[in-house]
């Protein structure tokens, strides 16, 4: 075990290329995720906001190794992690995927698909003392173990899909939109069991979503994502109360609410336009084409993340100038 | 269309007895004596989670079932037309949805033929009816400026996959209100969209309502959004219509336990104490 | 959307077509086992008949031009037809499956020479393979079926490798991998079952061209070698006697139309079973 200081998860300028066609020939390579740095504890989770084409599920991806690394460092618990030299499952590094209709393979039986980990895995355990474990902290009924995927409901499937995830007893818990497929109800079923989860097993969890509200029920912490880089990340009560970015301020202004009418909140901002392309971002911001407070500098160069606090951390150039002053 | 003075003339549609049932199932009905009366140039949102049946009434409200399919039957007065909604011809469906009913669907991906460009897309239903090209140019790009697309005469010449979604929902909204609908029945038309698009199309929306005149129908499993943007609620479950009423108040006091349900189970900003504070909005920005 | 049945044009079911097509062939198959097995005659037989004598009580074909029962030669014909359609396709499934799905999954290099090996193969005249073949092995009923196995490996292999690149990028093929599952586990415990059906299609369409392809080859005379009678060698042998005696010709053709019929209906009612239950609609 590492000790208080050394968290669990930890992401050091963390980038991903993608391959792109340009014209028949060519092929160039685009910067989907750019320098993520994050840190996530034992018992903790962290938030990943982001819209479409923010990298969120890349950065995921990127940890557990399905899309290569093109710079910066993982680690686990202070030890460097390499994911495609070390297996994600050997590192201790499970996933859930967002729909359990296309992430459970429907021709096994429940009790397979969640065996299935253990035969490609060196943690070997008393296999079905664990399964059964399992459905009993995630409330299954054992009865699901020889149905096959489609026979269960779309909460009960995204169960199965979790206790996969846990069957090898790992230290980090990536969610990629876990609840985004389910309807409300399981939803809040999912995000109970989920935080049960990450008490109980000392989990450090990251969790993706495009859901700001979301996010902040579940998460300790929140990174703000926008075209492959965080804007703002902080503890939950100062990324939505004391939001520092105008990105953020922007996205939390467009999450409808009941009690304050979008009208009434119109006149303060408007974000207009659509990310653009990560093509077409080569220098500076990424977030400066829809930016109502950006300058000259916004073009030229990236802003760092600065420290607002401890925990909080903000990459915009105005706001670096306010708060230097 | 003559203006004749009936006693219509506080609401835009008023469905009465709506059911739909799919031949050969043989489970409920998709919606079952459904009542719905949208007032005019007001919103009214319908709400349900997937299979609530919101979907199905709104497809049928614009003729858009198909008979071979569904059994349906109920009545709606248009303005001033009154309609059997289950043995209209399509015939007269197609020339009301030329004319006093626009449809915005949730997947402007398919809702796009993606072998014509956004102005054959304007421009073609247009011509069907007959008018003459220039006119029916000249109102394409009048559209497309009122769904607030800008650099229109490139964006007139390029094809749906060149647009971005949030673009993509604009056209298909400009394509709805062609033939200046006076009723326009928008199916989650934001789902597919990122939170900050949602917000745009929604300002949208209610721009259009008041330029066009447009009563709108809103179909959405998001009761925030609903809530945010319609007047009244109508609230739907397993096909039929449990709650409706001003959207305010079905928000803030529920009358049945479902609706109160569906506003609990979303996490939302109000419980960190967020959109608790009001000066947030005027002191920030 | 609510549970309907997606609109069909035919008037039967999947399930009826599946039904139908299994049982027309059973009885094909049975009929000509239960001839060959209590008949009186055997297919070489050229006394048990006057030559070309019409149907009758004791002979309900009739006889050929060399005296032999025409309906025990049909009954053989059909079970060598039915036997070449069902080998071939499962052998050219067996052998070309695994290979496309592992090509596949594996990629890289094995996967490029997989490839490249294949353009190769279709690039060069089928119908000169088979000469070629058959000039090595000599002509028969298994250098048929060799012939004809070597010539669908190809096809089967790229087609089961489109199939699995689709079914690669799926969640739960994600998943094993993240999970580092072998390869050979992703191929044959993940992907295989998911396509089985699209693999079954297949075969049944294999089946139903290999019987017309031996058919083919029979009649070129470089398949089944008389005086055993393949449904080809029947056509073959009594061409001549198309004007004269068309029920010579009648037989084996209407026989060997009504079994690629049938497979061809099982293998289309498939298509469209699978499709339904690939994308179970949500009530």
């Amino acid at each position: 075990m590492a000790d208080r200081e050394t968290p669990r998860l930890s992401l050091r300028g963390l980038s991903v290329d993608y391959r792109i066609a340009q014209g028949i020939f060519n092929s160039g390579t685009l910067r989907a995720v750019r320098g993520v740095s994050f840190d996530v504890s034992a018992a903790a989770t962290l938030a990943l906001v982001g819209e479409s084409g923010s990298g969120k599920s890349t950065v995921l991806r990127a940890i557990s190794g399905l899309t290569p690394i093109a710079g910066g460092e993982i680690q686990i618990d202070g030890n460097s992690y390499d994911p495609s030299r070390t297996r994600a499952i050997d590192a201790g590094i499970a996933m859930v995927f967002q729909n359990p209709n296309a992430s459970l393979n429907q021709r096994l039986t429940v009790r397979r698909i969640i065996s299935d980990p253990l035969k490609s895995s060196r943690v070997k355990q008393s296999r079905s003392t664990t399964v059964e474990q399992l459905f009993d902290i995630l409330k299954l009924d054992r009865d699901f173990l020889d149905r096959y995927p489609f026979q269960l409901s779309g909460g009960q499937k995204q169960r199965v899909a979790i206790a996969r995830a846990l069957i090898s007893s790992p230290q980090v818990l990536l969610l990629d939109e876990p609840t985004s497929a389910l309807d409300v109800a399981n939803q809040a079923q999912v995000v109970q069991i989920l935080q049960v989860l990450k008490r109980e097993a000392q989990l450090a969890s990251v969790f993706v979503t495009h859901d700001l509200p979301l996010a902040t029920h579940v998460a300790d912490r929140v990174a703000v994502l926008y075209l492959g880089s965080i804007m703002e990340i902080g503890s939950q009560s100062e990324v939505v109360e004391n939001a520092a970015h105008p990105y953020t301020q922007a996205l939390l202004r467009s999450i409808p609410s009941r009690k304050i009418k979008s009208s009434e909140r119109d006149g303060n901002f408007r974000m207009s336009g659509e990310i653009p392309s990560p093509m077409d971002v080569q220098r500076g911001c990424v977030f400066r084409s829809r930016c109502p407070v950006a300058t000259e500098v916004c073009a030229e160069t990236a802003p760092e993340l600065t420290q607002l606090s401890v925990t909080h951390s903000v990459a915009c150039h105005a706001v670096s100038i306010r708060s230097s002053r | 269309m003559s203006d004749s003075r009936g006693t219509h003339l506080q609401s835009a549609i008023e469905v009465q007895h709506l059911t739909v049932a799919y031949r050969g199932s043989k489970s409920a009905p998709a919606v079952l004596n459904a009542n719905l009366v949208v007032p005019r140039k007001e919103i009214i949102g319908v709400v349900g989670q997937s299979g609530s049946g919101k979907s199905t009434l709104g497809m049928a409200v614009a003729g858009l079932l198909d008979p071979r399919q569904c059994e349906v039957s109920g009545t709606m007065q248009l303005g001033d037309i009154a309609i059997d909604l289950g043995s209209t011809e399509n015939s007269v469906w197609e020339k009301l949805r030329g004319t006093r009913i626009g449809y915005v669907f949730q997947d402007a991906q398919a809702a796009l033929n993606p072998l014509l460009t956004i102005e054959q897309l304007l421009v073609q239903p247009q011509r069907h009816r007959g008018v003459d090209l220039p006119v029916a140019r000249s109102i394409a790009r009048d559209l497309l400026e009122a769904v607030e697309i800008p650099d229109v005469e490139r964006r007139l010449r390029q094809y749906p996959h060149e647009l971005s979604g949030g673009m993509k929902q604009r056209v298909v909204i400009a394509a709805a209100l062609i033939g200046k609908p006076s009723v326009l029945i928008a199916d989650e038309p934001t789902t597919a969209l990122d939170v900050t698009l949602q917000a745009q199309i929604i300002r949208l929306l209610k721009r259009l309502k008041d330029e066009f005149e447009l009563s709108i129908i809103f179909i959405s499993h998001d009761i925030d959004l609903v809530a945010d943007i319609a007047t009244h609620i109508v609230v739907m479950k397993d096909g039929v219509a449990i709650e409706a009423g001003l959207a305010d108040s079905v928000v803030r006091n529920p009358s049945h336990p479902y609706t109160g349900e569906l506003i609990r189970s979303i996490p939302r900003l109000e419980k960190v104490g967020f959109f608790e504070d009001k000066e947030y909005w005027s002191s920030r920005g | 959307m609510n549970g309907t049945d997606a609109v069909s044009t035919s008037l039967l079911s999947p399930s009826q077509k599946i039904r139908i097509g299994f049982f027309v062939l059973a009885l094909l198959f049975i009929a000509a086992a239960l001839v060959l097995l209590m008949g009186s005659y055997s297919y070489d037989d050229i006394g048990a008949g006057e030559r070309l004598a019409a149907p009758s009580s004791s002979h309900l074909f009739g006889v050929d031009s060399y005296g032999r029962d025409y309906l025990t030669r049909v009954s053989l014909g059909v079970l060598i037809s039915l036997g070449v359609g069902v080998t071939v396709a499962l052998l050219s499934i067996a052998i070309g499956a695994p290979m496309g799905v592992y090509s596949a999954i594996r990629g890289g290099w094995l996967d490029m020479s997989i490839g490249r090996t294949l353009e190769v193969l279709f690039a060069f005249p089928q119908i000169l393979l088979a000469l070629v073949l058959i000039t090595i092995l000599g002509s028969g009923i298994q250098t048929a079926m060799t012939v004809l196995v070597i010539i669908y490996i190809p096809i089967v292999v790229r087609y089961v490798r489109n199939v699995a690149l689709v079914e690669a990028k799926k969640d739960y093929l994600l998943s094993a991998q993240m999970y580092g599952s072998p390869k050979f586990r992703q191929c044959f415990v993940h992907v295989l079952p998911n396509i089985q059906g699209s693999i079954l299609v297949l075969a049944s369409s294999i089946a139903a061209f290999a019987m017309i392809a031996e058919a083919t080859l029979s009649y070129l005379g470089l398949g089944v070698r008389p005086p055993l009678p393949s449904l080809g060698i029947l056509l073959t042998e009594n061409q001549g006697f198309l004007s004269t005696e068309p029920r010579l010709i009648f037989f084996p053709a209407a026989v060997l139309v009504l079994l690629v019929i049938s497979v061809n209906q099982i293998g289309d009612a498939l298509v469209d079973k699978l499709d339904l239950k690939r994308n179970p609609v949500r009530a």
